[in-house]
């Protein structure tokens, strides 16, 4: 059983950081600055969700639960029970912040970008080296 | 438990895809799409590793807000990659 | 060309670096079979009314992570949000709200269904907020869930319903300013409870420490309320909510609106 979920889990990896080079090389080599948020945007969940993995675990005999507890304890045990199935709580914490923090952080930079299409006419990043351009500031 | 293992290695192998797609195509607005596509898999990929907390913030900021805040802009800019 | 080159022979490196840290182990063996100490430590304690100073009495150990044992880090992450969402406000400097200019939405009966499903919206992002210590879900996640109703009504009732139904960009800043500052009073009342009656207490104390008394509620009527992380949750409700329909407001501005900002703003 664990070794199909072991299978599973080392494929998904995988896929974040070859969906990580992907991100990363549409960041270094697209001219658009707008392909370029696209990929920043894709970057950064990949490397969220990859944090969330690290935090996966498994168990000797059951899947393992939400770092949620179902009701309400009754004895100490039951917390130990809760333990020993839960994963990892604290990436989630940190990721969930992260999540709502880059959607603001990528408006501030999509903003960014509508100011230089009315100051230059075009998103592309070679438009300040362009000859035509001239100064106006 | 075979219906997870499938899920997974579904949900990987396509957002892939979906992550390629967007950084390679030409039109911003269907990347705009594929990137809506690949945020569905990776919440998909959140709920089998066990963090619902995670998947509830991730659905709205990757298949709504974020696509609607892009179309905006590339509505106001422009469309087509050169 | 060679600068391709470089970047595709750079990727590779880097894949095949982390592939090779993943088969060595250097992120131990994935997926491991015991807990964290840290986690176990958090987990254990979410719920425990067995070791009542460390405890926060939240059953959900995500929240209690979020807003009791990692406090101070998440409000200052609030600042952060509050920071970024200043910064777009900065950016388009000078919009003026023109009501009138005319906005169709869609078709009548897609404005209907849409109505019933904005009211399900906003009655799951209330209750993720209020269940938040329950249950999976938190301020974060309701307040992101909030603003899709604003998203939606921007696309098919159009942005002029919006301003009809009252939803202003200078009442959205005063709320969240006001839940900022709300959140800042809650994490430093501790102290100054403390102050008044001399005695000992810590920045977003939620219960009770060794040589500390001050507890915020932890039950309501036979239910965990976990004290500060539910105050918490609602209040970073509104504060999201209020940042994120907010830069969406000011996205989705037309032409006439944004002209004077986007000529450099300013008076």
């Amino acid at each position: 059983m664990n070794d199909l979920l072991s299978l599973a889990f080392t494929t998904a990896i995988t896929a974040f950081v070859i969906n990580i080079a992907i991100a990363s090389y549409g960041v270094f080599t697209k001219t658009s600055l707008l392909k370029k948020a696209i990929s920043i945007i894709i970057f950064s969940d990949s490397i969220s969700i990859l944090a969330i993995a690290i935090g996966f675990r498994t168990t000797e005999t059951q899947y393992p639960s939400p770092p949620v507890l179902g009701e309400k304890p009754r004895t100490p045990s039951d917390v130990e029970a809760f333990v020993e199935v839960s994963v990892d709580p604290l990436p989630q914490a940190f990721v969930i912040t992260a999540i709502v923090i880059g959607l603001a952080a990528i408006t501030l930079l999509l903003g960014l970008i509508i100011l230089y299409y009315r100051h230059f006419g075009t998103t592309d990043i070679r438009a300040p080296l362009d000859e035509e351009y001239e100064e106006v500031i | 438990m075979f219906l997870t293992v499938i899920v997974v290695l579904a949900a990987s192998f396509i957002s892939v895809i979906a992550a390629y797609m967007a950084v390679a195509e030409k039109d911003l607005l269907t990347a705009t799409v594929y990137m809506a596509l690949l945020g569905v898999f990776y919440t998909l990929i959140y709920y089998v590793l066990m963090a619902p907390d995670v998947a509830l913030a991730y659905i709205p900021v990757s298949s709504a807000l974020l696509p609607l805040t892009l179309i905006v802009v590339l509505k106001k800019t422009e469309r087509y990659e050169k | 060309m060679r600068k391709n080159i470089a970047v595709a022979v750079s990727l590779g490196t880097l894949a095949l670096t982390l592939g090779m840290v993943l088969h060595l182990g250097g992120l131990g063996v994935l997926p491991p079979r015991i807990l964290r100490n840290l986690a176990q430590v958090v987990a254990a304690n979410a719920y425990n009314p067995w070791n009542e100073t460390l405890t926060s009495y939240s059953l959900n150990a995500v929240a209690a992570a979020i807003w009791d044992y990692r406090g101070i880090d998440t409000i200052f992450e609030t600042a952060v949000l509050f920071a970024a969402v200043t910064g777009v406000t900065a950016l388009f400097r000078g919009t003026v709200e023109k009501v009138g200019l005319g906005g169709r939405g869609m078709l009548f009966t897609l404005k209907t269904s849409t109505k019933i499903a904005l009211l399900l919206i906003a009655l799951v992002s209330v209750s993720l907020a209020l269940h938040g210590h329950l249950t999976p879900g938190g301020g974060f996640q309701a307040g992101s869930v909030f603003a899709v109703i604003v998203a939606l009504s921007i696309t098919v009732f159009s942005i002029e319903a919006l301003y009809n139904a009252g939803l202003r960009t200078k009442s959205l800043m005063k709320a969240r300013l006001v839940a900022l500052a709300l959140i800042l009073f809650i994490a430093l009342l501790p102290l100054a409870a403390s102050l008044a009656i001399n005695g000992v207490a810590y920045i977003a104390q939620n219960q009770a420490k060794e040589d500390s008394a001050f507890a915020m509620p932890a039950a309501f009527l036979n239910t965990p309320l976990a004290g500060s992380v539910f105050i918490f949750n609602v209040l970073e409700l509104v504060a999201v909510a209020a940042s994120l329909s907010y830069v969406l407001i000011l996205f989705a501005m037309r032409k006439e609106e944004l002209e004077h900002a986007l000529k450099g703003g300013g008076k």
